[in-house]
């Protein structure tokens, strides 16, 4: 997945050698900015009973993109955005199914307890989106993103609680556990990205885009966590434009 | 601009924790504590997954009209299925049903409130098997079952081992375990085997590289402590007990072959002392109160079972590590030994008749397959096979 991130990156060197060569009827920008925000279930379950904290972590984006103008006011846009979707959050959780390794042995059963979440995600993304010159300053824009996973984390631990194997029946066990589903982060997430663009200066714009991913972070056979999580971040930055 | 999504964002997470939902049902259907109105008559309570005991001072509560109350898990309910008391009136057994506050979950508890004291000889023929082998006592008591006398067995769980503890870094079936029954094949009566095994690359990363078998009077728990972390913790040594201790009485064969051996994190082992493993055999009678007084419980645990220190609950100790001919637990070549220790007062401690009857002494027995097994440091494969312990008292 190297190879991926390092191909994206020529691609955004490209697209800005080839913004010096025609830049009329194609607009080209290079964007910097971050992610704020969650990859967490759509509606808290009820199993989670408390957010003890939530850090959205320091995670940047780097965009080259390029916008063709259709007609006065539409246009579309693409391009190539490596991006860290990453957040921490501790929460306080009430029979929760989950999958732990406790001291060398996989435990799967219901945990009560403070589950922390750490999740720091490496994407290669392409966004495909309709833009719409709302006035001289303000550009919308609304469309799709494909993302690819270039490095996965998701991982934590449960601490503070205890677990029962299997079912609520079993005997309590006090544990102090981690667990890791890395490995079992799909490689693929797609899904709905809106934003708005604000001209500021001649070269210099800001930008916030939503993506709203519409595939979970894991697999369908994934069950050491027993509820969908999605990707849901704010990308905020500023882009300049040649 | 900016500012203002920022706004929007962090109003997002704000609302964020008013969306958690109402809380649900809850699932759990555990008896967490009993409780009877003369709390001061209970002199020691064990509550384990099906089964609980509560032992009782003789003569202070009216078994026939005992109104038990119980602690349980949230929401949940209990009732009275059952209710048998002996024609003695010193046992009442109860079957209860526990159901969780969702109503999808219902355990089964066998609830024995016992006049009785703790036997002094064990043959180790009967176990029940669950996950592994669990070794118990029984006493013979007649029950009136709608007038008709009929004579049953009550199961006596006294016996405890750490068998829980290696569930949590190794798998397998009962005879997997540490702790299990056996039958001898010579005599083909029931046998203790407790037999120091390896957990794996896993259990010594966790600096728990072995796992000695073990045997003990009193309840291995996890209540309240993390056993991976504080597993001296986890044994609680020790059950109350009304009699003056003389001698311990024990046949067993020991294979201390293999060699003594300490592990670091990556599970390399290097020889220990003198490489030679030896056996735990031990009876130790102490002072409950003081414990209670010294440590804030009423039973000794791993730190403190041996304890050498001056101010000690410990009043005497039987053991065969004490006597001056201790070869035997090194090895008995293949054969089955009968021996006897006296209990040796330490220095300074006396039994007192009248608190000795007022159930302030306890009486902990302990066999390990490694001496030093509670610290992970053993020789795997060691063996200890033990059978017929009587610990021999005054006016018996």
């Amino acid at each position: 997945m190297k190879t991926l991130k390092k191909i994206g990156l020529a691609a955004i060197l490209m697209l800005a050698v080839i913004a010096k060569v025609d830049a009329k009827e194609y607009e080209f920008s290079i964007k910097a900015g971050f992610n704020i925000g969650g990859t967490s279930p759509m509606g808290l379950p009820a199993e989670i009973r408390g957010i003890n904290s939530y850090n959205p972590t320091l995670s940047f984006s780097l965009e080259g993109s390029v916008k063709r103008e259709l007609t006065e006011k539409w246009g579309v846009m693409t391009g190539i955005r490596l991006e860290t979707r990453a957040m921490e959050t501790d929460a306080q959780v009430k029979n929760y199914q989950i999958r732990l390794l406790n001291d060398g042995r996989y435990i799967e059963g219901i945990f009560t307890g403070d589950v922390v979440t750490k999740v720091k995600n490496d994407y290669v993304t392409i966004p495909v989106l309709a833009v719409y010159d709302l006035s001289k300053r303000w550009d919308l824009k609304f469309g799709g993103f494909m993302s690819f996973l270039t490095r996965g984390d998701f991982s934590g631990t449960a601490k503070n609680g205890y677990i029962r194997e299997g079912n609520p029946l079993s005997q309590k066990l006090n544990v102090d556990a981690t667990y890791d589903f890395s490995d079992d982060i799909k490689k693929f997430n797609a899904g709905l990205e809106l934003g708005a663009e604000f001209v500021a200066y001649k070269h210099l714009s800001l930008y916030g885009d939503l993506t709203w991913s519409l595939t979970p972070l894991f697999p369908g056979d994934f069950t050491a966590v027993s509820f969908k999580m999605y990707n849901v971040y704010m990308n905020l930055g500023f882009a300049y434009v040649f | 601009m900016k500012n203002r999504w920022l706004y929007i964002i962090l109003s997002v997470f704000i609302i964020f924790p008013s969306c958690i939902k109402d809380e649900l049902p809850n699932v759990e259907a555990d008896i967490e504590e009993i409780l009877i109105p003369q709390m001061n008559a209970v002199t020691s309570i064990r509550i384990d997954e099906n089964r609980a005991t509560v032992y009782l001072r003789k003569g202070m509560v009216d078994l026939e009209n005992l109104q038990p109350s119980f602690v349980l898990s949230e929401g949940a309910t209990i009732t009275l299925e059952n209710s048998l008391l002996a024609t003695t009136q010193n046992v009442l057994r109860q079957e209860y049903r526990v159901t969780s506050e969702n109503k999808e979950w219902q355990k089964f508890y066998t609830v024995q409130f016992l006049e009785l004291e703790i036997p002094t000889f064990y043959d180790f023929e009967r176990f029940t098997t669950n996950k592994w082998d669990e070794f118990y006592e029984q006493e013979k008591v007649e029950f009136d079952i709608e007038g008709n006398i009929e004579d049953t067995y009550i199961e006596q769980y006294i016996w405890a081992s750490g068998n829980l503890g290696f569930s949590l870094v190794a798998s397998g079936g009962p005879k997997d375990f540490p702790t299990f029954a056996e039958k001898d094949a010579s005599s083909g009566k029931g046998v203790a085997c407790l037999k120091t095994r390896g957990t794996g690359s896993l259990g010594a990363l966790q600096g728990m590289p072995i796992a000695a078998g073990n045997l003990f009077l009193g309840e291995f728990s996890s209540k309240g402590i993390n056993i991976m972390q504080e597993p001296m913790k986890a044994t609680h040594f020790g059950l109350p007990f009304r009699k003056k201790p003389l001698q311990m009485s024990v046949k067993f064969k020991y294979d201390g072959s293999n060699v003594n051996m300490t592990y670091d994190k990556k599970g390399n082992g290097t020889v220990y002392g003198d490489g030679r493993d030896y056996c735990a055999i031990y009876a130790v009678l102490f002072d409950n109160v003081k414990a209670q007084e010294l440590y804030g419980v009423s039973y000794l645990d791993g730190n403190t079972i041996l304890k050498e220190d001056t101010d000690n609950p410990i009043i005497a100790v039987a053991g065969l590590h004490e006597q001056d001919e201790n070869s035997d637990q090194y090895g008995t070549n293949g054969e089955y030994k009968h021996r006897v220790f006296d209990f040796k007062y330490r220095q300074g401690k006396s039994l007192d008749p009248d608190r000795l009857r007022n159930y302030e002494y306890s009486l902990a027995i302990v066999f390990s397959s490694s001496f030093y097994g509670d610290r992970f440091i053993g020789g795997i494969g060691n063996t200890l096979w033990i059978d017929d312990v009587e610990i021999v008292c005054e006016g018996n």
